[in-house]
């Protein structure tokens, strides 16, 4: 296994290798592409486990080859520290169960040999994100999960709602992408290097105001691909992708790279308050925000989207207390119990059918294995003891009140709403009286497997808070009893209040409705985010382009060279009263073109003049 | 030898084909992708027999008069260049392959097109650089006025006219350098111009020719070709006019034309004017980008959309330049090539699907990709690839352009990523507005792409993805000609 540790890089690109394979698999036999599949998830869990259990021996492996020379050298490389060998086995666990569970999920679908092959893709992609050792190809992974993400998203891209969906994914997270991309631009000019090792060690020397600007672009990449507010427009609507991949993609792994961008890059956010009073803020807001839009969702998925865009914030809040071991440990937590409930998600959703937790109900006696599961889930999420999410939570909990009373606050409201909505869920989807027309069902060992594993990590995962933390070099924290005390209330509040509410079902929704009606839309519809998108971005710059294309570049631009040409043809006509045929006509055209414009050249000191004065105005 | 071969075998192509004008289309085209092999094989072989080792590889030339002679040579700048065109020449005869009109003659003239683009890539004195430059356009014009489409015949004159129009002002820059210098070498001119300059500078006597002069009209000529905004409106209407083939090598080709020559000429001739025009260079890029993106975002035909994404793309390689930097022209080079492989793909690609449709409009379409999964895939791929994808040709050279310009220019690059969030969607609204949604009922029963079409498809996407992950193919080629020509040596 050291082998495998010294050479992780190969975990990194066998399932790249795969891609290609486990596309033709699936077409020559449908068991195999599952297999091939599978094969990349376990080597990374290999290479992650390993390096977990060997900690502390020796440094951390890593190599790198050169990628684009030039006057700078710029490297492509990989390393396998405490961090990368964490989210190795997270990404490699969660994709092994997701794999497994597809295959039951996904069968019959046409795009069964496309579907593996993506997810073979997605991998390779993810797990070069976390193993590189330099932000450049941090970055290369961040955007090739985003095009499988794309891709996913708009996997049944015959549905107008699926592709749209997997747009909007890829425009708002590229909007984040664009200020990371010059976050890097910043770091070359700063370092002259994008390696992590190179950049940690100039940290000091940049100016405070510049590392601020570099944490700042850098976080607005973490916050589109986290989901975070104003950029989590796009998470909601990513639900409309295999539920498998929604698990996967939108709730352990990819979105979560945000958190762990911030985290890779620690030094330089810990040297800007600036940055992390904005992180944790944005984190607390977005928390709280997200869980009382979860609080009134019909569709289960939903319910969960915003689940994770709320959870994500917690880890944001703890990254902006300065606890990024603590955000990580959420990190790892949050993996297990959430891809847990979205895969629960896709066996009820497989089961019954709908998606709309209002034609569910009762479903724990045709669906005993889910609902135990999800139960233990909903659990985690909720903050019950023992269960891994109360440790994590409340280690974030006691961070962020200790830097900042008030988003402590926000985040203790936003527990109350988690346990209440996740409560409500499982109440109308699994107890009470069946209301849909169908014949729910358990799905195969496939479906129910993955659950009962994911089901233990989301038991026991909290127990191993001190590895994780030792594994990641951070200083290991005890619980508070205070803060453990207080979150347990909070969390048996939200639980019993919302069992209590929701003692008749669907018809508490209803009455909700009726008595706040104005407040249950406005969250129903996310506040209104995806309108103001709609109204303040996307149908001004389309109708702006197309106002701009008619009026601008047909009429003026393209418009000055036409009439150029047609008015030497009109001169021409005229000089040449005795003859006409056609070759006159671009003949004095051109002759006329050629006059034109040496008149513009001949101006030509002027136009350097012109030049100097903007370059002394641009300030280079 | 070699070197002259590369010219020499489309050139004989062309006679051979010219001379068989009722040939059937089976002959016709078989011919013609014979011909562009064999110009692939010599390529291939003068890497392969390393008389072309990173360095210069010069041919044997021939005087032509007192001071011109037919002198060709290949360095590290013109190699890639040179493999593009050889690429994409095998690319564009196999995008006529049903071409049934007077098939000879197109594909004689797709052959002449390739040895004239060659020759420009190789070409080591200016006359020469010039005649080859002019000759491009006349094979392109009568391929867009002959095998265009609706409005073909306004499209080839404004095509012809606009760019000849800028290399008209490009032969008076010339010809000023060469009387002033006595040189018409490429390297002689170059070193000589300054020579000459240093000469009067050190006498105290005013110049007899300024080099800004000299330098702007040469620049226009090029502006013109890359094309630069806002003289680039003859681009779209060409690109919606020509067959497939045409725009195969209008967009993958003759554009490069124009930033080639920046670097072999127009920069090294004068490197003090161009310090000092730098800001416009940067303005013109940062204009190009942003604006293409726009109007590729608006149209509603779609090759109309993806002769837009030129405009963009090479906004981007005017904005690498204008940084003056060895990274700078290496990005330049690493877009140029890039953007010559995929807009082939997404050019071949629109063109199967108006051979099988009769039309462009966006509208039109919907659920293009599962009527044609094959095609669907690939469409969606040279989007992506298009965008700029990490592990894509796009990525390392427009990325290397954004680092540098960002250097130089610092926040205006905030205008740029403008463009780089534009150029995200402008592709993915094409793929979503063509490829995905409901299948449309109009074109159901629709073929998807033959083995033909798939084997273009896969060898484009191939070198996509080898240039995207390693793209020191090029970048270990180019740089050592580069930073010579930045050093003085041309």
């Amino acid at each position: 296994m050291t082998w495998l540790i010294d050479n992780a890089w190969i975990a990194v690109a066998l399932p790249f290798i795969l891609v290609v394979p486990t596309w033709f698999a699936g077409r020559l036999n449908k068991t195999l592409a599952p297999v091939m599949a599978a094969i990349g998830p376990l080597v990374l869990m290999a290479a992650g486990f390993s390096a977990i259990f060997s900690n502390g021996e020796g440094d951390p492996s890593g190599g790198s080859i050169s990628w684009i020379p030039g006057a700078t050298d710029i490297h492509a490389g990989w390393m396998l520290d405490g961090l990368t060998a964490v989210m190795f086995a997270v990404v490699g666990v969660i994709a092994l169960m997701v794999v497994v569970f597809s295959i039951g999920y996904m069968h019959g679908d046409k795009g069964w040999a496309r579907y593996f092959m993506l997810l073979s893709l997605f991998t390779g992609s993810m797990s070069l994100l976390v193993a590189a050792d330099s932000i450049l190809i941090l970055f290369v992974g961040w955007e090739l999960v985003g095009a499988c993400s794309y891709l996913l998203i708009g996997f049944w891209f015959e549905k107008p709602s699926a592709a749209a969906a997997a747009v909007k994914a890829f425009m708002v997270t590229r909007i984040g992408d664009a200020g990371l991309l010059l976050g890097l631009a910043l770091l070359m000019r700063e370092v002259g290097s994008f390696g992590f090792t190179e950049v940690f060690a100039a940290v000091e020397t940049i100016p405070s105001g510049t590392v601020t600007a570099i944490a700042l672009l850098l976080f607005v990449g973490a916050a589109g691909k986290s989901a975070q507010f104003p950029l989590h427009i796009w998470l909601p609507d990513a639900m409309e992708g295999p539920t498998p991949v929604s698990a996967l993609i939108h709730a352990a792994t990819m979105v979560a790279a945000g958190v762990f961008l911030i985290a890779r890059m620690w030094p330089v956010f810990e040297a800007s308050e600036t940055a992390l009073v904005v992180v944790l803020s944005i984190g607390a807001f977005t928390a709280l925000a997200s869980a009382s839009i979860a609080l009134v969702q019909r569709d289960i998925k939903k319910v969960l989207a915003y689940s994770t865009i709320s959870q994500l914030g917690f880890m944001f809040a703890a990254l902006g207390a300065g606890a990024w071991g603590i955000a990580m440990f959420h990190l790892v937590t949050h993996a297990a119990f959430k891809a847990l409930l979205f895969l629960g998600s896709g066996s009820v959703i497989h089961g019954s059918g709908t998606q709309d937790m209002h034609e569910m109900g009762g479903l724990r006696h045709s669906m005993p294995i889910t609902a135990t599961t999800w139960l233990l889930g909903a659990g985690a999420l909720a903050g019950v003891p023992p269960l891994a999410g109360f440790f994590s939570k409340d280690e974030v909990l006691h961070a962020v009140f200790g830097a900042s009373p008030v988003a402590g606050v926000m985040l203790a409201v936003a527990s109350l709403m988690t346990a209440f909505y996740i409560t409500r869920a499982t109440k109308l989807t699994f107890f009470g009286a069946y209301r849909g027309d169908g014949h729910p069902h358990e799905g195969g060992l496939s479906m129910t497997g993955p659950l009962m594993v994911l089901g233990l990590g989301a038991v026991g995962l909290g127990f191993f808070g001190h590895g994780i933390a030792e594994v990641l070099g951070e200083h290991a924290e005890s619980l508070d009893p205070v803060t453990a005390i207080v979150s347990t209330a909070i969390a048996l509040i939200g639980i019993a209040s919302a069992w209590w509410i929701y003692r008749e079902d669907v018809v508490a929704d209803l009455r909700l409705q009726s008595r706040v009606g104005r407040i249950w839309d406005a969250a129903a519809s996310g506040y209104g985010a995806d309108a103001v998108a709609e109204r303040g971005f996307i149908r001004p710059v389309m109708s702006g382009s197309r106002a701009l294309y008619e009026r601008f570049e047909r009429s003026v631009v393209d418009g000055a060279a036409e009439g150029f040409a047609r008015a030497v043809n009109g001169l021409g006509r005229i000089l040449s009263l005795l003859q006409n045929g056609d070759g006159q006509w671009y003949g004095a055209m051109l002759g006329a073109g050629v006059v034109i414009m040496l008149a513009v050249v001949w101006s030509y000191d002027s136009i350097n003049l012109w030049a100097a004065n903007v370059s002394s105005w641009m300030g280079w | 030898m070699s070197l002259h071969l590369l010219v020499l075998i489309p050139l004989l192509g062309a006679i051979v084909l010219g001379c068989m004008r009722s040939a059937s289309i089976e002959r016709a085209r078989v011919v013609s992708l014979l011909f562009t092999l064999s110009a692939l094989g010599v390529f291939l072989t003068t890497l392969g027999s390393g008389a072309f080792d990173g360095g210069e590889l010069v041919a044997p030339s021939a005087a032509l008069g007192e001071l011109t002679s037919y002198r060709l040579a290949m360095d590290g700048l013109s190699a890639p260049f040179v493999a593009l065109t050889v690429v994409l020449g095998i690319i564009a005869v196999l995008s006529s392959w049903r071409i049934s009109d007077r098939p000879a003659a197109h594909h004689a003239l797709l052959l002449a097109l390739q040895a004239a683009v060659t020759g420009v890539f190789l070409a080591q004195d200016v006359i020469l650089f010039y005649v080859f430059w002019e000759a491009v356009l006349i094979p392109m014009f009568f391929l867009i006025g002959v095998w265009g489409h609706e409005d073909r015949r306004h499209a080839a004159l404004k095509f012809f006219i606009y760019t000849f129009a800028g290399s008209a002002l490009m032969l008076i820059g010339i010809l000023l350098a060469v009387y002033s210098t006595g040189e018409t070498s490429m390297a002689g001119v170059v070193t000589g111009f300054q020579a000459m300059r240093e000469y009067y500078a050190n006498s105290g006597v005013a110049l007899p020719v300024s080099p800004t002069l000299v330098f702007w009209l040469i620049m226009i000529g090029l502006l013109v070709k890359v094309p630069a905004v806002p003289v680039h409106t003859w681009l779209p209407d060409a690109h919606v006019e020509a067959p497939t083939a045409g725009s195969v090598m209008l967009a993958g080709v003759l554009l490069k034309m124009g930033g080639y020559g920046m670097i072999r000429l127009g920069i090294p001739l004068a490197p003090d004017v161009f310090a000092d025009a730098r800001v416009i260079f940067a303005i013109l890029g940062i204009a190009g980008v942003v604006y293409g993106a726009i109007m590729a975002l608006s149209q509603s035909d779609l090759k109309r959309l993806v002769a837009y994404s030129s405009v963009a793309h090479m906004g981007f390689s005017l904005i690498a330049l204008s940084t003056g930097t060895l990274n700078g022209q290496i990005a330049a080079v690493l877009i140029m090539v890039s953007h010559g492989v995929v807009s082939a793909l997404m050019f071949f690609l629109v063109g199967e699907l108006y051979d099988r449709t009769h039309t462009r409009e966006i509208d039109r379409f919907s659920g293009m990709a599962r009527l044609m999964p094959a095609w669907g895939t690939v469409f969606t791929f040279g989007a992506l690839a298009s965008l700029g994808l990490p592990g894509l040709s796009g990525f390392p050279g427009e990325f290397m352009a954004i680092v540098e310009g960002f250097n130089d220019l610092g926040w205006w690059m905030l205008i740029v990523l403008l463009g780089v969030i534009l150029g995200g969607a402008y592709n993915l609204r094409a793929v979503f507005a063509v490829g995905h949604g409901p299948a449309a009922s109009e074109w159901a029963g629709v073929s998807d792409l033959d083995g033909r079409a798939i084997l273009v498809a896969l060898v484009l996407a191939v070198l996509i993805v080898i240039l995207g992950v390693w793209p020191r193919a090029v970048i270990d080629v180019a740089t050592p000609a580069l930073s010579m020509i930045l050093k003085g040596g041309a």
